[in-house]
């Protein structure tokens, strides 16, 4: 078919970049051709003078482990993650994540992959291999991208590198065989590092003794580092001298918390799940896929396995020997236990279980009527086998609930007191940043976090009754300040200018509780941008007031008309925990 | 607080403990640390050195004893808190954290002199020096923690916080090495003394008139700083590093994966975060700065950082200030932690380090001093790297060995690294007296400690003197 087009060529646009996607114009008319269609059936309508160009595509497939390389080909272990789209050069390294393969233990640089590669780019990028270091390198760059940008869409900003000076861009550095070691680290300056090891002889389920584990292939090891190196861009405050227990301890629970949430966002696995659990989501194990029916199973299949959905990085816990991942979702329910963990990790645990908790406590509200709806058809369960339509609908309704308690999580960081968070006053941001996001909560997300942490031991100390009222921070009232907020010109949507922000502490002082303003370290405020469930538009910014000194600080909030909505003060650091089997010093 | 308040109490007690022509060597058992109080008899009454005062918790946490206030308040009754000097041999947690942990005790001192290393000095190059030292500390620790809790980072973080004296994951029982440091340099109202190998120290009157003497050994001056960094474990009590055996190498992909023009098969945009920062310049994006990035990579990996920490330990551990007294012609070495490169440098007169100085003959000075000694501080808590072979080998048959340690803090048998080392404490048992601090049980103010497992119950008979044990103590009575 021929196109129809006036005269002349279109002129370019004029910031358009050489090297990519392909422009399409009009072909010129000859003037014989516009004799033809004189009266022609198709209006004559004049180009656009702007042009027609075809823009970069918005996201670049690329394939991934959902889980870790031992799942090999089974049903949604290979998953194809859409990564937003940008020009990269060989690593990749791109302008947000470079990934660049220097092995510290064998002294060499790996063959970079070249994702702009047509070859590579057109099969989706390259077929997962373990033994391939470019299919690695792709991994880590997928899913750090992936992470990265969820978790901004929470944020509802792009994250960027904080400290009282400036913001500046955030690049993730990631090094996927750093070298021989069985585990990862990443540093503040926002360095990644992965290592690979021999599994070790004790190693269970599919990952054989001995053979290589690489820990940059496991799906959610990728996601807790990048996790880390985020919140130490975002929070810098946090990190600084890690004052108590609890920091670090809230630091390793959101990177759980994380790839946890990811995984219901994954149909396949989520599907799989349902079929095998009758639904019930957070039983700790699938049944077989076939019911050995009362004999000792005989076959792989008739094998009852893990919930892969509680399980952080089930691949890499294998090879260490840890049957359902280095940790899982959902610990026995036992409020003595927080008294007791005296480790980051251990500790972290027990928050990501009360989320998980408050989580299916609503997926299990949410469902009942859809149970209810399909026995009232005159459907009943034999076994586990869901109907593929309720199997669907408990998915949607799952991934819901776990987005917003995806966002919830992530936003209440940005209402966490500045310096030193406790376990109660994440509690408090999280009902806080809830209630930003709607005032009604129908679910009852807010009244669930609060009694499944409530159970695990987790209470704000500050608060007075263990209400929703109680527990939210408090707003604050312009009239207690003298001066309530900034002023239109010192505050717009994309920046503010450093001295007002000063002039605004200086001014409230006492009011905020500031003796001396001089020596305050001020952080750039950060913008906000959420939809409301009714589809309104909000914005708000936040940022954190630091008294060195004192080591303590304040978080502020500012609404939509620049007044101060909230002034978050930090809780007092608790007295140091003794670790196990260590007698307190002193005498 | 009136001094008063004690006298009566101890000039009854000194007078039990301490005849009056006799010198004392007290080692208090305050967990893995060094607490000596040395008692000197003259006709002016007796005169008291403190030879450190610290302790650590270490790589199993069980280290610290919590008995440190309570030794230091006892040994404040005992000197009616009138020293006439305070030697810090070193700026390890285990030696010098009783300084600030108990800084309120210390400031009520009378003290006559303050001893410490060289390396302490207020010269810029040596501030520098211990300010990187500190750095690295600090940059092992954050790393380490950034991880999964393991044996390794366990070990690590062990020493560290012994060179820092500030513990990542709790509040200290009180006091930093900085805050100890600071009290030895300004605190106790006397300028320190700043010694190095050779130097003729300057003992107070006190210490003078009653018969006195001391020379430095160690550490080795700044001129010969490559003696600190080095330490050569073959010649030592150990068959493996501490932990430091590395499992096989893998090899994770075939050769043809390697990229083989390294760092020039990727871009210089993948190197910006490395590109030096100059105020005022735009940094240089156009080169490729691998060398910093492979730097970077190398300092996160555990094996590495495992060395970087070792080698941290040792170079603290060999500024130790080496001190011999001499007291009616007996002389009395005290080896702080000092290892390898420390001990070489005297015994053995080098300009240079040399690979295995065992090969060359040992300094008549250096075979007179350990022939001749009658008291001898283990050094380093009796650790595989302190107290060479060649050193026990010259040591005569008569001595008194002490050694303030706490087993199960540091190393394992299986790696040939506990601390006390068996081996070495057996061949100091065939010439010497050996005795240890925590073979003995505490009862102090209504605080007890039992005795370490595995430790004897009794002390060894010396062949001169005798051993009196005490609440939270072990007298040598020379």
């Amino acid at each position: 078919m021929r196109r129809v087009g006036g005269r002349g060529r279109a002129p370019r646009p004029a910031a358009r970049r050489r090297d990519v996607g392909v422009e399409v114009t009009a072909p010129i008319a000859t003037s014989e051709e516009s004799r033809d269609f004189g009266d022609a059936p198709f209006p004559s309508a004049p180009p656009s003078p702007l042009g027609v160009a075809s823009k970069p595509p918005l996201f670049r497939p690329l394939k991934v482990y959902a889980v870790g390389p031992s799942r090999g080909r089974t049903p949604g272990n290979i998953r194809s993650i859409d990564v937003r789209y940008e020009k990269l050069a060989p690593g990749p390294v791109g302008a947000r994540i470079a990934v660049v393969d220097y092995d510290a233990t064998r002294g060499c640089f790996y063959d970079p992959v070249d994702l702009d590669d047509p070859l590579i780019a057109i099969n989706g990028g390259l077929d997962p291999s373990e033994s391939d270091p470019k299919f690695h390198q792709q991994m880590v760059y997928a899913v750090a991208s992936e992470t990265l940008r969820r978790v901004e869409v929470a944020l509802g900003r792009t994250v960027r590198r904080r400290s009282p000076e400036a913001a500046v861009d955030l690049r993730l550095i990631i090094h996927p065989h750093a070298g021989m070691m069985d585990n990862s680290y990443s540093t503040r300056d926002g360095s990644m590092f992965f290592g690979y090891f021999r599994a070790k002889e004790t190693a269970t389920g599919r990952t054989v003794p001995g053979q290589t584990v690489f820990t940059c292939l496991s799906h959610d090891v990728v996601v807790h580092q990048t996790v880390h190196t985020i919140l130490g861009a975002l929070r810098p405050d946090l990190m600084l001298d890690s004052m108590s227990l609890d920091d670090t301890s809230l630091q390793e629970a959101l990177a759980d918390l994380t790839p946890l949430l990811f995984h219901f966002t994954h149909s396949q696995v989520v599907l799989e799940t349902i079929q095998r659990t009758a639904g019930v989501l957070f039983r700790s194990h699938l049944d077989a896929e076939r019911d050995p029916g009362g004999d000792a199973p005989r076959i792989a299949a008739e094998i009852a396995s893990a919930n892969p959905l509680l399980a952080v990085s089930q691949d890499f816990g294998e090879a260490i020997g840890k049957a359902a991942g280095i940790r899982n979702a959902l610990a026995d329910l036992d409020p003595t236990a927080l008294d007791r963990a005296d480790e980051p990790h251990a500790r972290g645990a027990i928050v990501v279980a009360a989320v998980f908790d408050a989580l299916f406590s609503i997926y299990q509200r949410r469902t009942l009527d859809l149970f209810r709806i399909f026995r009232a058809g005159g459907g009943r369960l034999q076994g586990n086998d869901v109907p593929e339509p309720l199997a669907a609908r408990l998915f949607d309704e799952v991934g819901r609930v776990a987005s917003r308690f995806f966002n919830m999580c992530w936003r209440a960081f940005d209402y966490c007191p500045a310096v030193h968070v406790s376990l109660g006053d994440y509690l408090r941001a999280c009902v806080t940043a809830d209630y930003e996001y709607t005032r009604e909560d129908e679910w009852g997300v807010r009244d669930s976090m609060m009694q499944a942490f409530r159970l695990r031991g987790i209470k704000p100390t500050a608060a007075a009754f263990f209400t929703e009222d109680a527990l939210r921070w408090p707003l604050v009232h312009a009239s207690a300040l003298p001066k309530a907020g900034l002023d239109p010109g010192e505050f717009t949507d994309e920046s503010v200018d450093p001295s007002a922000m000063r002039s605004f502490v200086t001014k409230n002082a006492a009011a905020l509780g500031f003796a001396k303003t001089a020596s305050l370290a001020i952080y750039p405020l950060e913008v906000a941008r959420h939809t409301a469930p009714d589809d309104s538009p909000r914005m708000l910014w936040n940022t954190q007031i630091i008294d060195h000194a004192a080591k303590t600080g304040l978080t502020v909030v500012f609404d939509d008309t620049r007044e101060l909505r909230y002034a978050i003060p930090t809780s007092p650091v608790p007295p140091p925990r003794p670790r196990k089997g260590h007698i307190p010093p002193g005498s | 607080m009136p001094r008063t308040r004690t006298t009566s109490k101890r000039s009854s007690r000194a007078a039990e403990a301490t005849s009056p022509d006799t010198l004392r060597v007290r080692m208090y058992r305050i967990g893995f640390g060094d607490f000596f109080l040395v008692t000197v008899p003259s006709l002016d009454g007796p005169q008291h050195i403190v030879i450190d005062c610290g302790v650590t918790k270490g790589k199993s946490g069980k280290g610290d004893i919590a008995t440190i206030k309570a030794a230091v308040r006892h040994m404040a009754d005992e000197t009616d808190r009138q020293l006439a000097l305070i030697i810090a041999t070193h700026r390890h947690q285990d030696h010098i954290i009783g300084f600030s942990r108990c800084g309120d005790e210390f400031s009520h001192f009378d003290i006559g002199a303050v001893w410490m290393s060289y390396w302490e000095t207020e010269y810029p190059q040596v501030q520098q020096f211990q300010a990187d030292l500190a750095n690295l500390a600090l940059g092992l620790q954050s790393v380490a923690l950034a991880g999964a809790p393991d044996d390794h980072t366990a070990e690590i973080l062990g020493i560290v916080e012994n060179a820092t004296g500030v513990s990542p994951t709790e509040g200290p029982g009180g006091g930093t090495n900085a805050k100890s440091l600071a009290m030895l340099k300004t605190g106790l109202k006397v300028d320190p003394e700043y010694y190095h190998a050779g130097q003729t120290p300057k003992l107070p009157k006190g210490l003078v008139k009653a018969g006195l003497e001391a020379a430095i050994l160690g550490p080795p001056p700044a001129k010969a700083g490559d003696f600190l960094a080095l330490e050569d474990f073959k010649k030592q009590y150990l068959g493996a590093a501490a932990g430091g055996a590395s499992p096989t190498t893998i090899m994770p992909f075939g050769n043809n994966y390697i990229a083989p023009r390294r760092a020039r098969d990727y871009p210089p945009s993948a190197f910006r975060e490395w590109a030096p920062r100059r105020k005022g310049q735009r940094p240089d994006f156009t080169e490729r700065h691998a060398a910093q990035l492979e730097d970077a990579v190398k300092r996160a990996i555990p094996e590495s950082l495992f060395v970087a920490a070792k080698k941290l330990d040792n170079m603290l551990n060999n500024q130790s200030l080496v001190v011999l007294f001499t007291w009616k012609g007996q002389k009395l070495l005290f080896a702080g932690d000092a290892q390898a490169g420390n001990w070489e440098y005297w015994l053995y007169d080098l300009d240079k380090r040399v690979k295995d100085p065992s090969t060359l003959p040992m300094t008549q000075a250096g075979k007179d001093i350990l022939g001749s000694i009658v008291f001898y501080k283990v050094g380093h808590h009796g650790s595989t790297n302190a107290t060479p072979i060649t050193a026990v080998e010259a040591m005569g048959t008569d001595f008194v060995a002490m050694c303030s340690t706490e087993g199960g803090t540091f190393g394992s048998v299986e790696n040939e690294s506990e601390v006390p080392r068996a081996p070495l404490l057996a061949a100091l048992a065939t010439k010497s007296a050996v005795v240890r601090s925590d073979q003995i049980a505490v009862d102090v103010e209504g605080k007890k400690v039992g005795a370490a497992a595995d430790t004897p119950a009794h002390p060894a008979t010396p062949k001169r003197g005798k051993f009196v044990v005490g609440s939270c103590y072990i007298d040598y009575f020379l």
